[in-house]
């Protein structure tokens, strides 16, 4: 609050923007990578396509032709980087909004003290406790080896720390104490609500639907890096990383660790998102 | 004794530096108790943390000195440093269930202060502290030293924090609001005895609070912040009688003058 | 106020009311107790999910696990095995009474006996489960502690981005890029192929690192460490991130409470002070423990893929993916026993570590 309020300048639209970079380097940093990653694998023109193998180029090293280099098949690895992004992105932040959704439908309801809460909030805490990882594995691929389905991995592992997250958060609101003391001050409880608590409550949910994010992209490589939820030609990092695991042992490095880049890069920024948000709730 | 002058301290955020206090300047002289006094957030406990050495990590001292002993504080090394503390300063802070280790037993709290300033066999410890707790007036010392702080009520701890406090019978005493997270009933012995222990030794004490009431009982010198700057100080009954700026005025005239406070009794010469 | 009052009558220490029940006079113990008296009963309900995990199969399960070209004879015999044709409860009865005798069922594809394959195959995962956990512990609490020490200076800055940089790379592609590191280019390692050389076999006693240093086997130790050391790498720097994010928080915290004020100015040495912060954040660092342990067994899984570790995961893992139930329900017991007593065993050592936890 006080660094937006301490500096004096007019405020332009590009001077607004260039003060928020200053004051929010996480945020900006991160939401700018993140922004063109998902640019770049929707509508950057790609060299080859990306699911058109050439049977010619079979593992070529990275070359002027083909910089990221060919894989087994033929693909030209650049292109399938770029345009894996078109589903593990989009899918990634599906599945965290699913897992808020989920937070939302469970967390507010559960939210009171009583003992049956309690309760069921340690059962959650015994289910957390569990190599998820492997239950998702087993559900998606009882439920049909298809990429949609990794949403319900990405909710399974996640919507629990959404659920204790907005539970959490609602329980203080109930509490009541900010509104007491907005009364005493003499402003309207609604007015609070909105002005103060909403934004508050709405940043914290922003940290952990970044971190979510992060940890859903994760989860869509691993799942595909064992081959679940993939569908041949079409790329996805985890898949790649699959086809190029082969070679690594044999010196074909950059077919398995240019997407395993890619991975790094979106939830790198993922995380550093998620710092900035967190700094600006710390902040305020 | 202790020579404070011009002590300023910056507490640096990520976007800018916040003067907490400035030029901060008085005296505690030998044998003599002084009172700090001034409202939340005046810059009391940050004065106190400067001199120690015992600032947060954003805290940083910018200027001034505070000459102990022929060594100035805000310059001296952590070799320096950690010799005058505990040894030639003691330190009672405001909460004791905070100063004390939870995860210790008493007996081993003892040993540790002790031994950061001399070897020491397991005897000698152990009749020093049951002494050192007998004349706090802790009952049953031997139990109190074979259990741990959570057991104790928060008149006990605070006397094993102010014994532990005194342990190398330091000539200097810094008590940061030592009363204040006591029960109402226990805070006049816990001031009784720290002024016991101090005027025993010929010691000086330099003892912030928000109660005036306390100052004109337990202290000879008072020093008054605002605001982070010293407004007032002087001796306690010209700063009382006399008082020259309008803040110190007010603070007087916002102490209740019910017969039973100790402001009163001062005045009425109980 | 003015009359000099005695001393209020401070109880002293330990000294409690005469004559009350033993639970009352030793809460630790009572909660020692009643913490242990909670296993069975999760036990039951762990058995119970493993059993309704069938009911998740879409379809004709036996269809569903075998595959359209499926013989006759084999769904018959996975049918039989699932028991569809019996009422529900006398499933859910004979599922209990086979596993109270210590029968898991046997593998639809190879018909190998499930508690066989586990005993086989657990002893691995666990060396390499109880390896990386000793790396990412002490690496994270290192890094964590030294980042707390130094808060908001280089080395904290330094550690922090190292930290983030580790919790944004997979356990398994970082295993990959070791591999080919260390084995391809620098030859430091041996080949991904498991446990031990290709000559050695697979058919060794189990626990083979803790067993042969026993033994006194060096041959075979050395080369088990070195065949273990990328995948307990791989595994113990990715969750080493996540203990030094713990351990700073909590260290942080630690080193910033008027406790650690008072001992400064009782004049403490500074490494006596760090290390009862250490001692005072321990608990967090322990109960985290067993919060990353289910994490950790099941990155476990996929690093022993990309190893051929021949470990229980990379056995569930393949269970899973043929839709095999009985192995599918002999990993989650196994599991679930295992975090079961490991949240035990770390409940009691929390208890004994710390005089003031709380007994409910
Ligand atoms: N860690 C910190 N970071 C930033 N500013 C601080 C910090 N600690 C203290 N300050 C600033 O220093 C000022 C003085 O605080 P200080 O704690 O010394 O007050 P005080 O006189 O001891 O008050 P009280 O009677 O409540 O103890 C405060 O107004 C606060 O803004
Ligand atoms: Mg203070």
């Amino acid at each position: 609050m006080s660094e937006r309020t301490q500096v004096p300048a007019p405020r332009t639209a590009r001077n607004g923007f260039l003060l928020f970079v200053r004051a929010n380097p996480g945020i900006a940093v991160g939401g700018g990578v993140l922004a063109l990653l998902l640019l770049a694998s929707f509508f950057a023109p790609l060299p080859y396509g990306p699911t058109t193998p050439d049977p010619t180029n079979v593992l070529q090293e990275p070359s002027a032709a083909h910089i990221f280099g060919t894989d087994a098949n033929g693909f030209d690895v650049f292109s399938r980087v770029v345009a894996a992004g078109q589903r593990d992105l989009p899918l990634a932040l599906i599945g965290t909004l699913a897992s808020l959704v989920i937070g939302l439908l469970i967390g507010l309801p559960l939210s009171s003290k009583s003992r049956w809460s309690e309760r069921l909030m340690r059962a959650l805490d015994a289910f957390q406790s569990f190599p998820l990882i492997v239950l998702s594995v087993t559900i998606v691929s009882l439920t049909g080896n298809n990429i949609q389905n990794i949403v319900y991995a990405i909710v399974i592992i996640n919507g629990p720390r959404f659920i204790r997250l907005i539970r959490g958060e609602a329980l203080s609101i109930r509490d009541g104490r900010f509104i007491e003391a907005a009364v005493a001050t003499g402003a309207r409880p609604r007015r609070i609500v909105f002005r103060h608590i909403m934004p508050n409550v709405v940043d914290v949910c922003l940290v952990q639907c970044s971190l979510t994010a992060a940890n859903a992209v994760i989860v869509i490589a691993a799942l595909n890096f064992l081959g679940v939820g993939v569908s041949p030609p079409d790329p996805t990092w985890g898949s790649m990383v699959q086809v190029g695991a082969q070679g690594i042992s044999t010196g074909q490095w950059w077919v398995a660790i240019w997407p395993g880049v890619a991975i790094f890069i979106a939830i790198a920024s993922l995380n550093v998102l998620a710092n900035g948000i967190q700094r600006r709730v710390e902040g305020s | 004794m202790l020579t404070v002058s011009g002590l300023t301290t910056e507490f640096r955020t990520r976007v800018s530096g916040v003067r907490a206090i400035e030029d901060i300047s008085f005296e505690v002289p030998q044998g003599v108790a002084v009172g700090l006094v001034g409202e939340t957030g005046s810059g009391k406990s940050v004065t106190i943390r400067s001199i120690l050495g015992l600032l947060p990590v954003s805290g940083h001292v910018v200027g001034g000195r505070a000459d102990f002993d022929g060594v100035d504080l805000l310059r001296a090394n952590r070799k320096q440093l950690r010799d005058i503390r505990g040894r030639r300063i003691g330190f009672v802070a405001q909460n004791p269930f905070g100063s004390l280790n939870p995860i210790l037993s008493i007996e081993k709290q003892f040993a540790n202060v002790i031994r950061a300033h001399r070897k020491a066999s397991r005897a000698e410890i152990r009749a020093l502290a049951l002494a050192r707790l007998e004349s706090v007036q802790v009952r049953g010392p031997e139990r109190v030293l074979r259990g741990y702080a959570h057991e104790l009520s928060g008149g006990m701890a605070q006397r094993v924090v102010i014994a532990l406090a005194m342990l190398h019978d330091p000539p200097l005493v810094i008590a940061d609001e030592p009363t204040t997270a006591l029960d109402v009933t226990v805070q006049r012995q816990i001031l009784d005895l720290i002024d016991a222990q101090v005027s025993e030794g010929n010691r000086s004490l330099l003892l912030v609070t928000h109660d005036l009431g306390v100052v004109a009982q337990y202290c000879r010198r008072v020093v008054v912040m605002k605001s982070g700057h010293v407004v007032e100080s002087g001796a306690v009954a010209d700063v009382f009688t006399s008082p020259e700026h309008p803040y110190t005025k007010q603070l007087l005239a916002a102490v209740p003058p019910a017969p039973w406070s100790s402001a009163a009794k001062e005045v009425t010469g109980a | 106020m003015t009359t000099v009052e005695t001393p209020r009558q401070e109880k002293p220490p330990g000294a409690r009311e005469p004559r009350r029940s033993w639970s009352a006079r030793h809460p630790a113990l009572r909660y020692a107790l009643v913490r242990i008296a909670i296993v069975p009963i999760s036990l039951f309900v762990l058995g119970s999910v493993s059993f309704v995990l069938v009911f998740f199969i879409p379809g004709n399960p036996a269809v569903t696990i075998l595959g359209d070209f499926a013989t006759p004879e084999q769904v018959a015999r996975v049918n039989a095995q699932l028991g569809i044709d019996q009422p529900l409860w006398d499933r859910y009865l004979s599922y209990w009474g086979n596993l109270l005798q210590g029968d898991l069922g046997n593998s639809f594809f190879t018909n190998e006996p499930v508690l066989s394959d586990i005993g086989k195959f657990l002893p691995n995962t666990i060396e390499l489960v109880a390896l990386a956990l000793l790396v990412a512990v002490s690496l994270g609490m290192l890094i964590g502690v030294t980042g707390a020490y130094f808060a908001r200076r280089w080395p904290d800055r330094v550690l922090s981005g190292i930290t983030s940089a580790l919790q944004s790379v997979p356990d398994f592609f970082l295993a990959l890029v070791g591999i080919y590191i260390f084995f391809f280019l620098l030859g430091w390692a041996p080949a991904p192929i498991g446990r031990l050389s290709i000559e050695a076999g697979t058919d060794h006693p189990p626990f083979l690192i803790f067993g042969s240093l026993f033994r006194g086997d060096f041959a075979t130790f050395g080369s088990a460490v070195g065949h273990a050391a990328l995948p307990v790498l791989a595994l113990g720097l990715v969750y080493s991130a996540y203990f030094a994010k713990t351990a700073r928080g909590s260290m942080g915290t630690a080193l910033t409470t008027p406790q650690v004020e008072f001992a400064r100015a009782c004049g403490l040495r500074e490494r006596t002070v760090v290390r009862y912060a250490f001692l005072a954040s321990r608990t967090t660092v322990i109960t985290y423990i067993a919060i990353l342990f289910g994490s950790l067994l099941g990155g476990a899984a996929i690093v022993e893929r990309v190893f051929n570790w021949r470990g229980m995961g990379q056995w569930a893992l393949e269970g899973v993916l043929k839709v095999d139930v009985p192995v599918i329900q002999g990993f989650v017991i196994t599991a679930g026993l295992m975090t079961l007593f490991l949240f035990l065993l770390l409940d009691l050592v929390v208890l004994a570590l710390d005089p003031r936890v709380s007994y409910e």
